[in-house]
């Protein structure tokens, strides 16, 4: 069954190192525009069509 | 992981993060950012790179700011985080180079240990899925939780 999304929160996730939430990084206008981004993209879709994920 | 970290911080979905690397070079922004693919949702692709001046990954960029230990293993706990958030989707990792998937796969190697008492770790090559070895040459990685 597929397992639900529980919004994480900071104290969900173990970490030996500090980490804050930042509302900047939740701005998403410029994914996916990053020089590069696009074709690694496409060169994953690429790879990923190939093959079979592993069971 | 055995290596130092820099703090991070990270967007309310856990799939943005952000650190600074200092060294010779100075104090430079970098991101890491998980974004799933059109047709498969549940493999997240890993970039990372410096932010340029459009608040962009610049993923080509080299910043040689003496630090690649401390940053690859930082890159790796944003993996770690992200496995631990969203427990049954993938991580694909691949160089925006054949030198940076090289890289990774150094990274990798040097924290395998460590790596795969948590994660299964595959390499790809061609159009089979194998996995991890350290003295494997692959075009991609895959990572999922165990």
């Amino acid at each position: 069954m597929r397992k639900r999304y529980k919004k994480p929160t900071l104290g969900s996730v173990k970490r030996r190192t500090k980490i804050e939430f930042a509302p900047d990084l939740n701005d998403t206008s410029a994914w996916g525009n990053a020089p590069g981004l696009k074709q690694k993209m496409a060169k994953g879709e690429k790879i990923l069509k190939k093959i079979t994920l592993p069971k | 992981m055995n290596y130092e970290k820099y703090d991070t911080q990270v967007s309310d979905n856990f799939l943005q993060f952000k650190f600074f690397s200092e060294g010779p070079k100075g104090r430079i922004a970098k991101r890491v950012l998980y974004q799933s693919f059109e047709n498969n949702t549940h493999v997240y692709n890993l970039s990372f790179g410096d932010i340029n001046h459009k608040n962009e990954i610049d993923d080509l960029v080299v910043t040689d700011n003496g630090d690649s230990d401390k940053i690859l293993a930082t890159v790796a706990q944003t993996a770690a985080e992200v496995l631990e958030t969203y427990p049954d989707k993938w991580i694909f990792i691949t160089g925006s180079t054949p030198a940076r998937t090289r890289l990774y796969r150094m990274g990798i190697a040097k924290n395998l240990d460590e790596f795969q008492t948590k994660f299964e770790i595959f390499g790809i090559i061609n159009k089979s899925v194998v996995p991890f070895n350290k003295e494997g040459t692959y075009d991609a990685y895959l990572v999922r939780k165990k």
